[in-house]
């Protein structure tokens, strides 16, 4: 779950980041699908709906993320996410690094504007 | 007005319009086909139907019940075309699994609705064999020289191949890689599995059910191979059939080009046309059939659910049709046969003790007709015919051999009866028939000269007219048979059971019994040859007057 790899293209990256948001997202309370997509629409982090579901399934899968349904009013199910205490701790380390990794290519940024 | 269709997304029931579905449909099974290879696919699968129908569901309201195309793209494009998905999703091992898909593109054989001259098979097996449709047409139409071969496998493909209806289709047929923009269209023929896999995962299957479940899938199996097994019997059954049938058809077609057996035709049918309708009447009933096994073979053996219901009722129609057709004419032509007129004559013979018969030979009586077959006449009637067909100007004659019986007679005097006969439509066609049977003989003390041959006029039909000389000998008078009326002979009864044609060269006398042969050898009289090695002979005793052998054999070969 590194952030930075060599072989990421820009898809990877914003892929990281994204699991980052969901976690985030998460962290202040369960949400289902629908609800984490309208929070990232509005950040334009995501582009189609579709690319969600198998990184939230695979957060789940890592045991990063729990669910459970519930019914809802004339609607399909809804599978509602919540953070499990290992995507906390996953979600402050990767909090951690990510304010590291911004400070770091930030100046490395600004460094190169420089020469 | 628009048909719907009934579907059910995540437990939701929607109306949807038909081409909407279509599109929701290939949608899903794209995705549903890429992430089958990543792991927890149908979680994933579920939870994106379960978005669907969120998003379909927001479209709907008291006005509007209906999801339309419209309402399918824009959830489609919510959600991100297959193309987008698999990029955002890309690593390494997605990547390589659509590789792999790409390298597992099988052809499947379906008729071309894009590029046909009549069904499209042409061009679908020249798609299946990756070559230009020109060589397969090519060989269909080569195949016509050889009895309309490929009329009839022109016409079972068409019934058993499937016609390439979706892109998919066209896209498996052509053999072309699933590409990323393929895959959406590529695998709308899995539909129905699809469909059935989601419909178990959904169902809690207990363990009784599996057993059941199981046992049904190992009956199935040896059903299926039977199934199989009869299939293939079948289809053998009708392959042989169809070599049968085209080798008849050779046969025909041969048999056409050579004179006597159109001479046959033409002197048998009325016309021209009842020969044709004959022929093509029994092209039908049995080319139905034996088509029809070979169809029926084949879909059994490659468990082929496709039916063309409009090719199964032409096929019914055409064979009822052929049936008509050959009904008609055997009617019509038996009709020519059905009445019959028989003219006798009686002549009273006078002679000595015995009188010889002897034929004008059929070369003989031929010969100032000038026939233009002439030779192949002797030639047939030497070996035995007993009608053949001259030729002149194009003029047919029919020709018949004379018969000769000889009873005995109820009188002290020795007659001579000549009868023609004759069949035809109408007892006065008959008639009329057999008066123009052109037939002598002439007799001198001694001797009856007759005619080897009868002629019946030219251009009458052939309908089995016969001239048959009874002569009924008095008793106690012999007559001398010559070699060459032995074709003549016809069934005389005799003690000795001479047959026919070895009766010629002899003198047969009319005792109280019957005909008796007076200068026959004992060994011409038995006819029956039995090849027995002599060490295995006891004893013969003949008994001349009985005429009868008695050969007693070894113990050991009557016990064989």
């Amino acid at each position: 779950m590194e952030v930075i790899n060599t072989d990421n293209t820009k898809a990877q990256m914003r892929k990281g980041v994204l699991e980052l948001c969901i976690l985030s997202i998460l962290s202040q309370g369960d949400a289902y699908p629908t609800e984490i997509i309208d929070k990232l629409k509005t950040s334009k982090l995501v582009v189609v709906e579709g690319t969600l579901y198998p990184l939230l399934t695979r957060l789940k899968n890592s045991g990063l993320l729990a669910y459970r349904w519930e019914e809802s009013t004339g609607g399909p199910p809804r599978k509602y996410y919540r953070l499990t205490e290992l995507g906390e701790n996953y979600l402050k380390e990767l909090q951690n690094s990510w304010k590291e990794l911004v400070n770091v290519v930030n100046t490395t940024i600004e460094s190169g504007k420089k020469l | 007005m628009n048909k719907t269709v009934t579907i059910n997304i995540s437990g939701i029931i929607f109306h949807i319009e038909e081409d909407a579905y279509q599109q929701l449909n290939s949608y899903l099974n794209a995705l549903k086909n890429y992430f089958a290879k990543t792991e927890s696919g149908d979680e994933i699968l579920q939870d994106i139907e379960i978005r669907i129908a969120e998003l379909l569901q927001k479209n709907l309201n008291s006005n509007k019940q209906v999801i339309v195309l419209l309402d399918v793209n824009e959830a489609i494009t919510t959600m991100g075309k297959i193309e987008d998905i698999i990029n955002e999703n890309a690593e390494g091992e997605a990547k390589k699994d659509t590789n792999q898909q790409n390298e597992h593109v099988k052809r499947r054989l379906f008729r071309n609705p894009d590029e046909k001259a009549i069904g499209g098979v042409c061009s679908g097996i020249a798609n299946y064999l990756n070559i230009d449709t020109v060589w397969v047409r090519l060989a269909m139409f080569l195949l016509i020289f050889f009895g309309g071969l490929s009329a009839w496998i022109y016409l079972i493909l068409w019934m058993i191949i499937p016609i390439a209806k979706t892109t998919a289709e066209k896209l498996s047929m052509r053999g072309e890689p699933i590409t990323i923009n393929n895959i959406s269209k590529s695998i709308k023929d899995e539909a129905q599995e699809l469909k059935t896999k989601y419909g178990n995962t959904f169902k809690k299957s207990d363990y009784s059910e599996r057993i059941k479940n199981n046992l049904s899938s190992s009956i199935s199996t040896i059903a299926n191979i039977f199934t199989r097994l009869f299939g293939l019997i079948i289809l053998m059954l009708g392959g042989l059939l169809l070599l049968t049938y085209i080798g008849t058809i050779l046969g025909i077609s041969v048999a056409n080009s050579s004179n006597s057996y159109y001479n046959w035709r033409q002197i048998i049918f009325d016309s021209g046309k009842q020969y044709a309708l004959a022929i093509i009447a029994l092209l039908i009933i049995f080319g139905v059939p034996i088509i029809t096994l070979i169809y029926g073979g084949i879909k059994l053996l490659f468990k082929i659910k496709y039916s063309n219901r409009w090719l199964n009722l032409s096929l019914l129609f055409l064979w009822i049709t052929g049936i008509i057709i050959g009904s008609f004419v055997a009617l019509n032509t038996l009709k020519d046969f059905s009445k019959e007129s028989i003219i006798k004559e009686t002549k009273a013979i006078s002679f000595g003790d015995t009188l010889y018969i002897k034929s004008v030979s059929a070369a003989e009586i031929i010969k100032p007709n000038n026939y233009s077959n002439h030779e192949d006449i002797v030639d047939e009637l030497e070996r035995g015919a007993k009608y053949c067909i001259a030729e002149q100007n194009n003029k047919l004659e029919l020709i018949g051999r004379t018969e000769l019986d000889i009873v005995e007679s109820e009188s002290d005097s020795t007659y001579l009866e000549i009868i023609y006969k004759s069949k035809s439509e109408t007892k006065k066609a008959a008639s009329e028939l057999a008066k123009k049977i052109k037939f002598s003989y002439t007799q001198n003390t001694n001797s009856l000269l007759i005619n080897e041959i009868y002629a019946c006029t030219q251009n009458n039909k052939f309908r089995t007219q016969n001239v048959k000389l009874i002569l009924k000998l008095a008793k106690g008078k012999c007559v001398y048979l010559d070699e060459n009326v032995k074709y003549n002979i016809s069934d005389i009864d005799n003690i000795s059971k001479t047959l026919d044609e070895d009766m010629a060269k002899h003198y047969w006398k009319m005792s109280n019994d019957g005909l008796i042969c007076t200068n026959c050898s004992s060994s011409e009289k038995n006819n029956d040859s039995v090849k027995i090695d002599t060490s295995d002979i006891n004893s013969i005793k003949v008994d001349k007057q009985l005429h009868t052998t008695t050969i007693q054999l070894n113990k050991e070969l009557r016990d064989k």
